[in-house]
This record gives C-alpha cells, sequence and structure tokens, in this order.
C-alpha cells in the first residue's frame, strides 16, 4: 500500500511534466490531464482510506509499541546516510511516507481541493495555461508529500517546497499588487521555516546525543524515544551510578523542548498563521487567483496547525503544557476575535474572508493545545471542515469577482434578487462557517472548545465568543450584499450578469453536500483518528509529571 | 410505531422544506404551499396520536451517533414525555393554521417558495427542540430555529430595514447561544469529574441522574452552569436585557410574527428552563434569577407597550411581558422546591394558552394591515368594525383572552401563576423579594389589560379612518385566511377553560378531603411523566381570582374611558408626564444604551484593528526584512573595486587569524 502513497507524490510530478510538454497550444489538454489526475489522486486517497480502515491493517511497530505515533503504510528510503557502518545501523536522513487517520483527513482535503483549484481555473486562468497547471500539480504533488512524511527534514523538504509554485502562481497570475504579496509571502514563510528546521535539527541531535540511538529524525522513533526518557525522568528506581538523576533528565528534557518548541512555533505560527504572524496573509489571499487562495486557505494554512499536532503534540508534551495551552492557545483564542473583528470592517471581499479565515483557524489550533482526545479530535476534523468551507467561499467571491471585476463589498447591494442560486449558496456556507449545527463547522468547533474549557476554562469562554462576533460580521457582510435595492457595479457587455453556472455547480454543489454529510455524520471522519488522536492525548493525561522541573529557578537561567 | 410517529412529527416538515427549495428550479413555485401543508397535517396528526397513546412513558428513538469524541457522546435520539407532548400538542397545530393562512396573506409575493420552505423548516427545527433528547441536540435545534427566524424576519430582502432586523435578531441570540454553549461545556466537565472515566452522553436523563451529586460537590460550578444556560433561554425567550430583537422582528411578514410569538422560537426558552427543572431544583439562586428576570421584564414591557402605536409592536411587546410571566411562575421554585411542579404546570400552561391567542392577534393584525396596505401604525386608521367585521370579532377574542378577562383562556393560566407566585410568598427567606415580584406581577395583570383594549379601541373604534396605501374601500380577507383565524377563536378563548381550572371545595373541617369538581387537566397530563414534576395539583385560589378579575376589569375599563370615551385624554396626560411619556414610547433607551455603551465602542475598536494591522505589524515584520539591507549597506563600503583595499583586507584578516591562533596555541 505503500506504492499508493509514492503515487500520491509522484503523479501529480510527472503529470506537471506532460503539462509542460503539451504546451499552452492545447489548452484543453492541459486543464483535461491536470483534472484526471486530481481526481485520480482522489481515488488513490479513497483507496488508501478504505484500506486503512479494515482491520487487517497492520500500524508499523518499528518504533515499538511505546510510540504515539504509528503511521501505516510506510515506505523508506535512506536518503542520506550518517552511519559509518553502512545500512546497519539505521540513521540519516530518510525520505519516509507513511499513513495514519490524521494525515489520511489531510490527503482527503488535498485531493478534494486540487479539483476545486483546477476545475474554477477551467474558464479564468487563459494566460500561460501549461505553466499555471504545472505549478499547480507540482504544489499538490508536494502538499501529498508534506501531508505523509513522518521523518522530520523529509517534512520540511516539503513544506518548504509548496512556497515555491505558490510564489509563481501568486506573482504571476495574481492581482495589481501581486508581486509585494508574493515576496511577502515566501520570505516571512521561509524565514519562519528556517527557524523551524533549526529546532528539528535540535530536537533530533539532543535525542541522539543523550540516548546514544543512532541520529533519526523519524517521528514515531523520537517519539518513542522522547517517552521514554520521560518515563525515566519519572522513575524513581535508583539509575545505574554515572548515569544522570531522573530529576537531571527532566530538567534536561524540559529545556531542550522548551527551545524546540519556540523554534518550531515560529514556523508553524507563520504558516497557520496566528495572530500577530499573519500580516502576510491579507494581501497574499485577496492578490492570488482564486485557485491560489483557496488552496492557500484551505490546504496551506493546515500545514501549520497539522505541523503543531504532528510535531509539537507528540514530541514534545513539557514544552506544549507549559507554553502551548498557555500561550499558543491563548493566542489562538485571541486570534478568533482579532481576526473577527478585523473582518467587520473590511471593504474588499477576499479581505474579508481572508480575516474570517483567520479567526476560524483560531478554533483548529485551539483544539489540539487542548491536548486532550476532545480537542485534538476536533481540531482536525475542523482541520477538513475550515478548508472545505473557506474554499468554497473564496470560489463564490471569485464567482462575484470575475462577473463584475471588482470584489469591493460596497459596490454590491440587493444581490438577493439578482443572483438567488449565487445568494442561496453563499448562504449556505457562510451559515457553515459560523458554525451552524447540522452543518460541518459545528462539530470541529464544538469539540475543540468543549476540550479546551476541560483544559482551561476561560481561554475557551473567551473563544466561544467567537461564535458572537462570527454571527455579527457573517450577518452584516450578507446584509450588504444581498439586502436592500439592487446596487451592481456597472459590467461590461461582454460579461453578462449570469448567476451561477454549470461548472460552478459542479464545483459547489458536492463541496455543499460534504459540508452537510460531515455536519450529520462526522464519525465518518472522527472513527478513522480516534486511535491516533486517543494515543497522543494519553501523554498528557498525568498533568503532574509534566509540570516544570523546579519552580523556584528561571527558565532562561536554566536554558544553559 | 411511536418512535416512527416521533421521527414524523420533525421529518415530514424538514421533508417538505427541502422539496419546496427543489421545486423552485423546476418552475414549481405556485404549489409551494401544498407539501408544507401535507407535512403540517401529518405532524399535527402524529402529534396529536402520541398525545393520546404515549403519554405513560417516555419514548426514546435513536437515528445515530451523532458526535462522539473522547468523553463527549452525542446521538441523534428524539425523546418524547408529556411536556414534549404538550408543547408538540400546540406547536404544529398553531403553525398549520399559520400555514394556510399565510397562503393567502402571501399569495403573489415574489419570494413564495422560500416563505414556505423557510416556514417548513422552522416547525421542524421547534418540533426537534421540544423533542430533543439532549443537550447537544437541543442546542441543534435552537440555532437552527435562530437561522430560520433569520431567514423569515428578513424576508421582505428589498428592505434594508429588515436585513438590520434579521441581523439583530441573529446576533442577540447567538448572544444568548454562547451562554448556553458555555452552560453545555460546564455541565459537561462537572459531569465528568462527577462520574470519571466514563463516556457520558449529554442527554437529560443521565445528566438528571447526576445532578444531585453534582449539587452537592460543585454547588456554586452547579450555578453558574445554570445560569450560562438561562442566558440562552433569555436570548430565545426576548427576555430583559435581551429582549430588543423580538419587537424589531415585525419585519417580517405577519405571519411570521404569529408564528415566532405563538408557536416556535420565543416559547423555545421556557421550555428549555421547564425541563431544566431536575437540575434547576438544587441552584435555588439561579431561579431567585429567573424569577427576577421574568417579573421584571414582564412590568417593562408592559409599560413600553402602554405608548407603542405599531399594532403589531404592541402586541411584540405583549408577548415579552407574557413570557416574562411564565419566567417569573418558574423562578417561584427558587422560593420553596415544592412549588417546583406547579410551577412548571402553570408556565406551561400559560405558554399553552397564550400560544392560541397571540397567534389569533397576530394573524388578526396580519388580517389589518392587508387591509390597510401594509400600513400598521394605528394612528392612521381607526374605526375599522365596520370595514373588518370579521377581523373584528377574531381581535377581539384574542384581546380578551389575553387581558384576562374572566373564564376566558388568559384568565385562567395567568391566574395559575399568580396563584404560584402567591404562595412562594408565604414563606422562605425570600418571602419579601416575592411579595415585591407579586406586586409586579399584578401591576402587569393590570397593564396587559389596559393596553390591549388600548389597540383594540384605537384600531377599531372612533371615527372610521383608512390610510391612501388602503386603496378606496378596505376590504375582508378572503376566506383562506379567516378560516384559521376562525378555527383559532374558539381555542384562543375557551381552551383554558377546558384544560386550565382545577376547581375544588377547599378542605373545612367538616370535610377535610379536598374534593376535586374538576381536575386540572393540562397539570394532570404534564405530571403524569415529565422529569422533575411530580404530582401537585393546582387549584383555583379565590382571592387572587377576584384581584385578577377586578384588575383586567379596571384595566379594560380605563382604555375604553381613555380611547373611546374621552381620545383626548391620553394626549394630556403624555404632556402632562412628558418624560415617562418619552422614556416609555422609546423603549427606555435600550437600543441606544446598548449601541452606545457596546455596539459602537467594538465598532471603532474594529476600525482601528486593520490598521493596527497593517501600520504596527507589519511594518515590525518588514523592519526583519530590512536587517539583510542594512547589514549589507555596512559591509558594501568595503567591496569599492580597489586593489589595494582589497589587500589591505586581506592582510588586516590574517593579521586577525594569526593572533587567535597564536593566543589559542599559547
Amino acid at each position: 500500500m505503500g506504492s499508493l502513497l509514492v503515487i500520491l507524490v509522484v503523479a501529480p510530478l510527472i503529470a506537471a511534466a506532460a503539462v509542460l510538454l503539451a504546451g499552452d497550444r492545447r489548452p484543453a489538454l492541459v486543464r483535461q490531464l491536470s483534472l484526471v489526475t486530481v481526481l485520480g489522486c482522489g481515488a488513490v486517497v479513497w483507496q488508501l482510506a478504505s484500506e486503512l480502515e479494515r482491520p487487517s491493517t497492520q500500524r508499523t511497530r518499528d518504533a515499538g509499541a511505546a510510540s504515539v505515533v504509528q503511521p501505516a503504510f510506510e515506505v523508506k528510503y535512506t536518503w542520506l546516510s550518517f552511519s559509518t557502518v553502512g545500512e546497519a545501523r539505521e540513521g540519516g536522513l530518510q525520505f519516509r511516507l507513511g499513513v495514519d487517520g490524521v494525515s489520511l483527513i489531510l490527503l482527503a482535503l488535498t485531493a478534494i481541493l486540487a479539483s476545486v483549484a483546477v476545475l474554477v481555473s477551467w474558464t479564468t486562468i487563459t494566460d500561460r495555461i501549461a505553466e499555471f497547471h504545472a505549478l499547480l500539480l507540482v504544489l499538490t504533488s508536494s502538499l501529498f508529500g508534506a501531508f505523509s512524511s513522518f521523518d522530520l527534514i523529509c517534512f520540511y523538504v516539503f513544506f518548504e517546497l509548496t512556497l515555491i509554485p505558490l510564489f509563481f502562481i501568486v506573482g504571476s497570475w495574481g492581482g495589481r499588487k501581486r508581486e509585494t504579496a508574493a515576496r511577502k509571502l515566501l520570505f516571512y514563510t521561509l524565514a519562519g521555516g528556517l527557524v523551524m528546521l533549526v529546532g528539528f535539527v535540535g530536537l533530533a541531535a539532543s535525542v541522539h546525543k543523550r540516548t546514544g540511538e543512532p541520529l533519526t529524525f523519524g517521528i514515531p522513533e523520537l517519539a518513542a524515544q522522547m517517552q521514554q526518557q520521560m518515563q525515566i525522568a519519572e522513575s524513581n528506581v535508583p539509575q545505574p551510578p554515572g548515569a544522570p538523576s531522573a530529576v537531571e533528565v527532566k530538567r534536561f528534557w524540559y529545556d531542550v523542548q522548551f527551545w524546540v518548541f519556540l523554534a518550531i512555533f515560529v514556523g508553524f505560527a507563520i504558516k497557520t498563521p496566528l495572530v500577530p504572524f499573519h500580516t502576510w496573509l491579507p494581501p497574499a489571499y485577496s492578490e492570488a487567483p482564486t485557485a491560489g487562495t483557496l488552496l492557500m486557505a484551505g490546504v496551506l494554512s493546515k500545514l501549520g496547525c497539522y505541523g503543531f499536532l504532528r510535531v509539537c503534540v507528540p514530541l514534545m508534551p513539557y514544552a506544549c503544557w507549559n507554553i502551548g495551552v498557555p500561550l499558543v492557545a491563548g493566542l489562538a483564542a485571541a486570534g478568533i476575535i482579532y481576526g473577527a473583528l478585523c473582518a467587520l470592517v473590511q471593504t474588499d471581499l477576499k479581505r474579508f474572508i481572508a480575516y474570517s479565515s483567520v479567526s476560524h483557524l483560531g478554533f483548529i489550533v485551539l483544539g489540539v493545545f487542548a491536548l486532550n482526545v476532545e480537542g485534538l479530535a476536533g481540531g482536525s476534523i475542523q482541520m477538513l471542515n475550515h478548508g472545505l468551507i473557506t474554499a468554497s467561499l473564496f470560489v463564490l467571491v471569485g464567482i462575484l469577482a470575475q462577473r463584475y471585476d471588482t470584489q469591493e463589498i460596497s459596490s454590491f447591494g440587493g444581490l438577493a434578487s439578482r443572483l438567488p442560486a449565487f445568494t442561496f449558496l453563499m448562504f449556505f456556507f457562510c451559515m457553515a462557517s459560523v458554525g451552524l449545527p447540522g452543518l460541518n463547522g459545528f462539530v470541529g468547533e464544538f469539540l475543540s472548545l468543549i476540550g479546551m474549557f476541560a483544559r482551561q476554562r476561560w481561554t475557551a469562554v473567551i473563544a466561544a465568543t467567537g461564535v458572537i462576533f462570527g454571527a455579527w460580521y457573517i450577518t452584516s457582510l450578507i446584509q450588504r450584499l444581498f439586502f436592500g435595492p439592487l446596487v451592481e457595479p456597472p459590467t461590461s457587455a461582454s460579461k453578462p450578469k449570469r448567476d451561477v453556472q454549470f461548472l460552478e455547480w459542479v464545483v459547489l454543489a458536492p463541496c455543499a453536500v460534504l459540508c452537510l454529510v460531515l455536519g450529520l455524520y462526522p464519525a465518518a471522519v472522527l472513527d478513522r483518528i480516534k486511535e491516533d488522536v486517543a494515543g497522543m492525548a494519553a501523554l498528557y493525561d498525568h498533568p503532574e509529571r509534566l509540570q516544570p522541573p523546579s519552580a523556584g529557578r528561571s527558565l532562561l537561567a536554566e536554558a544553559d | 410505531m411511536s418512535e416512527f410517529l416521533l421521527w414524523v412529527i420533525p421529518a415530514a416538515p424538514l421533508l417538505a422544506a427541502v422539496v419546496v427549495t427543489l421545486g423552485v428550479p423546476l418552475g414549481l413555485r405556485s404549489l409551494s404551499p401544498w407539501p408544507v401543508i401535507l407535512a403540517l397535517a401529518l405532524s399535527t396528526g402524529a402529534a396529536y396520536t402520541l398525545r393520546a397513546t404515549a403519554a405513560h412513558e417516555t419514548i426514546h428513538a435513536t437515528a445515530w451517533k451523532w458526535i462522539d469524541a473522547g468523553g463527549v457522546d452525542v446521538s441523534l435520539t428524539l425523546r418524547a414525555d408529556t411536556l414534549t407532548l404538550t408543547m408538540l400538542s400546540f406547536i404544529t397545530l398553531v403553525s398549520l393554521l399559520i400555514a394556510i393562512y399565510s397562503i393567502g396573506y402571501m399569495a403573489g409575493s415574489p419570494g413564495f417558495a422560500r416563505f414556505f420552505a423557510a416556514l417548513s423548516l422552522f416547525v421542524a427545527s421547534m418540533t426537534l427542540l421540544v423533542e430533543a433528547n439532549d443537550f447537544v441536540v437541543l442546542f441543534l435545534a435552537w440555532e437552527l430555529v435562530g437561522l430560520c427566524s433569520y431567514l423569515l424576519i428578513g424576508y421582505y430582502q428589498d428592505r434594508p430595514s429588515a436585513g438590520a432586523a434579521a441581523k439583530k435578531a441573529f446576533i442577540v441570540n447567538r448572544i444568548g447561544d454562547f451562554g448556553f454553549l458555555v452552560g453545555i461545556f460546564w455541565l459537561w466537565s462537572l459531569l465528568g469529574r462527577v462520574v470519571p472515566g466514563v463516556q457520558l452522553g449529554l442527554d437529560f436523563d443521565t445528566v438528571f441522574a447526576h445532578a444531585g451529586e453534582i449539587a452537592k460537590r460543585y454547588p456554586d460550578q452547579l450555578t453558574g452552569a445554570c445560569l450560562c444556560l438561562f442566558l440562552g433561554a433569555v436570548g430565545k425567550s426576548a427576555q430583559f436585557p435581551l429582549h430588543t430583537w423580538l419587537p424589531d422582528a415585525m419585519e417580517g411578514p405577519s405571519p411570521v410574527s404569529a408564528l415566532i410569538h405563538a408557536a416556535t422560537m420565543v416559547t423555545a426558552g421556557v421550555y428549555f428552563v421547564a425541563r431544566l427543572t431536575p437540575i434547576l431544583v438544587h441552584t435555588p439562586e439561579v431561579q431567585l434569577v429567573v424569577a427576577v428576570v421574568g417579573a421584571f421584564t414582564a412590568l417593562l414591557a408592559a409599560l413600553i407597550a402602554l405608548t407603542q402605536n405599531d399594532l403589531k409592536r404592541v402586541l411584540a411587546y405583549s408577548t415579552v411581558s407574557q413570557l416574562g410571566y411564565m419566567f417569573l411562575a418558574l423562578g417561584c421554585a427558587g422560593a420553596n422546591p415544592h412549588l417546583a411542579s406547579l410551577a412548571v404546570a402553570a408556565a406551561v400552561f400559560h405558554v399553552f394558552t397564550h400560544a392560541f391567542f397571540k397567534a389569533l392577534l397576530f394573524l388578526s393584525a396580519g388580517s389589518v394591515m392587508h387591509a390597510m396596505g401594509d400600513v400598521i401604525d394605528m394612528r392612521r386608521f381607526g374605526g375599522l368594525r365596520r370595514a373588518l367585521p370579521f377581523t373584528h370579532i377574531f381581535f377581539l377574542s384574542g384581546a380578551i383572552a389575553l387581558s384576562g378577562l374572566p373564564i376566558f383562556s388568559g384568565f385562567w393560566s395567568k391566574d395559575a401563576i399568580l396563584d404560584v407566585v402567591a404562595q412562594a410568598t408565604k414563606a422562605g427567606a425570600y418571602r419579601t423579594l416575592f411579595g415585591v415580584l407579586q406586586f409586579a406581577a399584578l401591576a402587569t395583570a393590570f397593564l396587559t389589560a389596559f393596553y390591549t383594549f388600548r389597540a383594540y379601541f384605537m384600531t377599531f373604534w372612533g371615527q372610521e379612518r383608512f390610510p391612501p396605501e388602503a386603496g378606496r374601500r378596505p376590504h375582508e380577507s378572503p376566506m383562506v385566511m379567516a378560516a384559521p383565524m376562525a378555527i383559532l377563536t374558539p381555542l384562543a378563548l375557551f381552551i383554558g377553560l377546558v384544560f386550565g381550572p382545577g376547581i375544588a371545595v377547599p378542605a373545612t373541617p367538616a370535610t377535610p378531603a379536598v374534593t376535586v369538581l374538576k381536575p386540572n387537566l393540562l397539570a394532570h397530563y404534564l405530571q403524569m411523566n415529565t422529569p422533575g414534576v411530580e404530582h401537585a395539583e393546582h387549584h383555583v385560589n379565590y382571592g387572587v381570582l377576584l384581584a385578577s378579575i377586578a384588575l383586567s376589569v379596571l384595566g379594560v375599563l380605563l382604555a375604553w374611558q381613555f380611547y373611546y370615551r374621552r381620545p383626548e385624554t391620553p394626549r394630556q396626560l403624555a404632556e402632562s408626564a412628558e418624560p415617562l411619556y418619552q422614556a416609555s414610547a422609546n423603549r427606555f433607551y435600550i437600543d441606544e444604551i446598548y449601541r452606545a455603551t457596546i455596539t459602537t465602542p467594538l465598532e471603532q475598536l474594529a476600525s482601528v484593528l486593520p490598521r493596527f494591522d497593517r501600520h504596527w505589524l507589519d511594518k515590525i515584520v518588514d523592519s526583519f526584512a530590512l536587517t539583510p539591507r542594512l547589514l549589507g549597506r555596512g559591509i558594501r563600503g568595503v567591496q569599492d573595486g580597489f586593489l589595494q583595499s582589497y589587500a589591505f583586507w586581506m592582510l588586516a584578516g590574517l593579521a586577525l587569524l594569526l593572533v587567535l591562533v597564536i593566543g589559542g596555541v599559547s
């Protein structure tokens, strides 16, 4: 089954090359080829999902039963071996793919939104078609790679690789201020990524140095070793002479995790983005072409949230508990309100959705740092929900912008009578976005909040005010766009004022159905992630073990 | 079979909503009412069948597991006990009648299909709400009700005011929902602490079973959780301080007002608090809050209703006031836990009678509007009793019932509430408080009769006047509108008498046993199988009865004197007490206070934030980006292209290295 994962990463790359060969002269072929590829990837993900569900499927036990990260269908190629003895001692950089419930969700999201991206570009992209689709496919491939990596360096490579196609998509096909937006996007997130890489290396090196195990960046192994070390730190069994005492072990790992967490936090916080690291987002989202925006908002933002979940939660329990819960969850709660208030006064539709997206991303991070089953499950399922909803909203905004050549909210009014189908869809996704129960947004938000409530009551209460602010800005938008007398910007005769077209229905109707199905039957997703999430949450079952080593000394003084 | 019927009740209107929506692109707009009427008739039939057959045990029907993660285990489960069935019996019937009325009222409106789809969804949500078996499913329905009210209040999309009213209703309701949500979280976490390690549903039976334990171990936290939950009820049932959305909701078509005020939506809060009785008995403080909020709202809204000139607004404030009455009754259990059963019976009884007469009042107000060309300002028409003879009768019947004139519906249910309040004043630590509340309740009873008949006299008596919008000669409503009102009229007048008063001869030394002449049917039914409601029969309290008769008759007579015999008196009164009049007419400036203290500051904050974003946060980020440039600028001087300087720097570097190496060796 591992070959399926390789297909996911490689097939879009091959298709990208093929698309370039086909060239701009054959736009139909380019589009069809891209669509077939992404739909094929979707089928592969479907296959993976059904295989993963089989009871016979063995999760890897290579790292020992102790590891809380247990991917299935692993593919490993040693990329660069550090060991002089050769393959005998494992160690080094690995190209390592696998899948577990959480990554499966994100693979599915990538496949869905990549298809949406190809379809919305069907009529809107007319310039350098081959290049555009090739970039889109490379982006898809790197996203598949990032979400199925189980090696830190491999993850990092795919994580950063996404930036290159994205940079060109925003910079070449974007709006008027595309170049500044693309540059800021590239350098800001790249810088964050580099700090994160330092954290990765630091973590792996510390584990290697302390345990004497071969240097590895494998997430399951690191998780297992970290857990083992933390058990030593808790054990009262006298250590063999010469070995460090339990308190020393704890202090060492506490400090390592503290600094590594901060470094990794920078990378993921910028990528997500968390307030106040979000300033690259509004220009990038509003300048990018629809396909780019929807992938950024829908999938790329999840790289950060997923990173927290995949790397921080299983590998750094001390840090997650002591900095993650107060700091990151606090920022997430603040961001929910901050984003909502910013959305309230936006005049540009894309920026409006961008800020609302920032606000709702807060619920994901909040759930992840609740560090219990409810929160982690809520955060995970909310990644899928948020991706679907935000992407659909951006598609809708794109439809409006394409018809009228403007995305100024104030140039519209009373559209309900002019575009009834558009109004219906917009309303539907807006309601999903504000977390109307029965639609998908609710399930994730509810679980995230209830998880956080159990962890840190006031953070959850503050975050929950987001339901009021969310209702406020969304109903304001609906009122401005759809109520009152009809106001339309003047349009050229070549662009008739048509309601939602067939192709647009093809894109949006499945998303709407998914929103409804996931809202009413979230078990389809929750059952698949149950096991993974429970494993991670178990790390945090005994809060007393996660307290700082000695309360008296300051962290900075200890850090040496 | 009962499980199936239980599902039919919400599912049929839901399906109808889907069918109507799908019919729009097929060009079947004009047929929209029929699936809805059929579905509502089915629901009504199912509700009454269940009411007749399934009263003795609670029915449960589970569809599937909805949210299942960690300690959260929520199934989509319906339940029906007698409280649910009582609610269903009027929700379905009144909604059906309103839907029939709407065929006539909405005819020719451009959003015909949208109206019926939303109406159907509204009823589906409301029936789901009373059938919910746990807090989260209840919350689902709760939010759906909010959504539907949003859709229907904002029905006239071309009016910006409709958009504003819909938005306000949605946001204010969301404030309540926020409390509800936090209450759920809190209750869940308390439950988890009392019963650790087990995956627990938030279904009512489980929570009720552990309520005593929670109350024993975490009394303060339980109080907090219940207060949060009550905030939800305050929002949905338009109680102070979240009452401001309901009068604005008049922007919707009149049948919607009837639906919101009578059958669906606002009764949800009362239902919810009644449902929570088994928990609330452990938190008397919360019940005191319920009572105080209820009494205060009842009086406040009645005072505002005195001076409103918009007929529908008068009715809207009367709804707020009557809901306050119900909460007051529910809260009386705070004085004495033994009153809980009586309190619930009285409140539900009032919800029940109120549904019929308020629906009738709104439908006949709609009929007036229909005839007056959508004018609803009572100053612009008058003396309509000749032009609209049937509407006149219908409105009068509703008004009689609402004012609590003897032997009609409102009289009995209001009396039940006043009696509970009177009992609450008899004993306990909060005697004085309840004395004050009783005074407020009696004052409200008087005011209710007065403002109701003020509206009645202003509209139907005096000199005959029509606004120009009405056309040449106003016409009575068509049959399809008149028939539902005709059916509602006897229900509004007499349903209280039929189900209501338990009449008994009080125990005397000669006959120690109470002789029951007529049982209180509704209370009996309710007590058969409702958690937290035990057998406790309410009998007519003659003292309260007399007071209530006197007050309502006095109110009606005063209205007659002011608005029929001497119509100049109110103006003189208003002039002599100008500030009071202005305060009431301007709804005590509550909207303005909210705008100044909450909305505007938040909006100002919101308008500052994006600037902060761009000019501060982003500049900090940019300053990091400046680092390489500045660094480059600093070192740029070195690369000046002169060979001599390169040689100099090479030498300098070599020297430095040498120094370091030598230093390291020695």
